[in-house]
């Protein structure tokens, strides 16, 4: 860093924490004309920096925001903003840690489900930003694997997220994505949702809680054999053809190999 | 490469926002180019790079960077300079464009374009960053001049002096914003037709236009640069006294808030061709 003269020193870090700060201070860095003006002149670059964080977490955060309405989502992203002042220029992450914040927020402690509605939409933003590849198609999953199943290895696709919740977290999110205006009737369970994009398109499935903990074990870098053992933790009644059939129908398998 | 790295000075084109991607690639349109904020478009995959491959294919692209904050004192984060590079490398666009502004400053990045005191010492360090920017990318880059709602005590360079002098220094392009440069005006108080003229014409390599708000804070009356109206006769006055002196360039409109519907784009682009087409003729300085 080159050397720094005390005036331009101020202007940059006067005028970092005048943006900052949650009321409007003096100017701290030295401008010229009137008051008026030199107040006038701050408050718009306030409004714009917060203005431009609002807007990047409603885009990111639209289901959130509907649940909590646009007024109350803009009083969150305000609180969100002081508590988690922005550090890195990719932006459209900025909400990255929104659901921790929720969960610690109290004026949504009545929602208890919302923390895991804005995983579930970060999850979309990372299958929807994710690098390409391309799927195996049932056949050539059944002809690299089908010999000996057990010991295979899958590579799963790289917009491949795994969610699960103690909440309908999906059920919640796709009627509110759709802004439907039905009473939505809330299943008592909760879900375990699977966010890919395999081809141009985001897709959300929810899966049983055997093939999600299958998929789990898989992307571990797990063998099949040892995907199957964790999903008949969840339910005895678990086969190795279903599993497999889940997975290759999503999408998500993009490489397959029989381990030694 | 590809078929279309290079933009010809009389080209006029848009920015690209995502509500209009069908009807503009569609090719059904008098748009000769394209401009991408880069930022938009730093995914691995996905609909953006899609996207933005089929514009590639079919149209010169303008790569137009908001958040390397060269203005700053703070170093050039370099994966975000990384970033730039690979978007540049995969698309081998005709322009690629930065601002005279800073956004990060002790590690915490505000999202906006601040403009930077301008002294002697800002411009070592402009020159700096845009130096190691034009390395990295194995090209010349173009240098926007910000819009302003506060002027620095400490600046003692005039803006027009200072972008002249960072393309002395680093052989770097301008990209003159006439919106912006109408907007400072207003704000801060200075001669926008001689800053028009102030500017090393020989250096600009794009034009920008846009509309802005006017906003009111108490009794001052601020014009804030918010890309979201059309733009006004003032700032076209401005374009035009520019290609009078200088001729074309290649032309973009900005429209980023509000967005319009692809037909009023479309129009704004027809004004800015009759502006252009005027101020270039014999007898056209009285034409806008």
């Amino acid at each position: 860093m080159r050397h720094e003269s005390e005036a331009s020193m101020r202007v940059y870090l006067g005028f970092t924490r005048a943006i900052l700060s949650v009321a409007p201070v003096g100017p701290l860095a030295p401008a010229r004309g009137t008051e008026a003006e030199i107040a006038a002149g701050l408050a718009v670059y306030r409004n714009n920096v917060r203005a431009a964080y609002l807007r990047a977490l409603h885009d990111a955060f639209p289901v959130t925001a509907r649940l909590v309405g646009d007024e109350f989502f803009r009083y969150l992203a305000h609180e969100y903003f002081h508590a988690h002042p922005p550090k890195s220029p990719l932006v459209a992450r900025y909400g990255d840690a929104l659901p921790a914040f929720i969960e610690s927020f109290a004026p949504v402690s009545g929602l208890p489900y919302l923390a895991d509605v804005a995983r579930l939409e970060i999850a979309w933003l990372e299958a929807y930003r994710a690098a390409e590849a391309r799927p195996l198609s049932p056949e050539q999953v059944s002809d690299i694997i089908g010999g000996d199943p057990e010991n295979a290895r899958i590579t799963l696709h790289p917009s491949l997220r795994l969610l699960s919740s103690p909440y309908a977290v999906h059920s919640i999110w796709s009627h509110n994505r759709e802004k439907n205006a039905a009473v939505l009737k809330l299943p008592p369970e909760g879900e375990c949702v699977l966010i890919a994009r395999p081809q141009e398109e985001v897709r959300t499935i929810v899966l049983s809680g055997d093939v999600f903990a299958a998929l789990q074990s898989l992307a571990r870098g797990e063998r099949l054999e040892e995907a199957l053992d964790s999903a008949m933790k969840i339910s005895g009644n678990s086969s190795l053809a279903e599993v497999i059939q889940v997975i290759v129908t999503a999408g998500v398998i993009v490489a397959a190999a029989i381990s030694d | 490469m590809t078929a279309h790295d290079c933009i010809l000075p009389s080209s006029i084109g848009v920015g690209l926002k995502a509500p209009h991607y069908k009807a503009a690639i569609s090719g059904k349109h008098a748009l000769d180019f394209f401009e991408i904020h880069a930022e938009n478009f730093m995914t691995d995959g996905g609909p953006p790079q899609r996207w933005l491959t089929g514009f590639a294919s079919q149209y010169p692209i303008s790569v137009h960077g908001v958040c390397l904050s060269i203005g700053g004192r703070d170093d050039l984060d370099p994966e975000h300079l990384d970033r730039l590079a690979r978007l540049v490398e995969r698309y081998e666009p005709a322009l690629v464009s930065e601002h005279l502004a800073w956004s990060a400053d002790g590690g915490v990045f505000l999202n906006d374009l601040l403009p930077p005191p301008l002294t002697a010492e800002s411009l070592a360090r402009v020159a700096d960053h845009v130096d190691q920017i034009q390395t990295r990318l194995g090209r010349r880059i173009l240098i926007e001049n910000p819009s302003q709602y506060l002027d620095w005590a400490c600046s003692d360079i005039p803006e027009p002096e200072f972008l002249n002098a960072l393309v002395r220094r680093t052989g770097c392009g301008l990209l003159f914003d006439a919106n912006n440069v109408f907007v400072s005006a207003s704000n801060i108080g200075f001669d926008a037709g001689a800053y028009v003229d102030a500017i090393d014409a020989a250096a600009v390599g794009e034009i920008h236009l846009a509309g802005h708000a006017i906003d009111h804070y108490d009794n001052v009356v601020i014009r804030v640069d918010n890309h979201g109206d059309h733009v006004c006769a003032e700032v076209l006055a401005l374009y035009a006294r520019f290609i009078r002196r200088a001729g074309v360039r290649p032309t973009l409109i900005e429209w980023d808030t509000n967005i319009p519907s692809f037909e009023t784009l479309e129009a704004e682009v027809r004004q800015a061709k009759l502006v252009m087409t005027a101020a270039q003729s014999p007898g056209g300085a009285h034409a806008a």
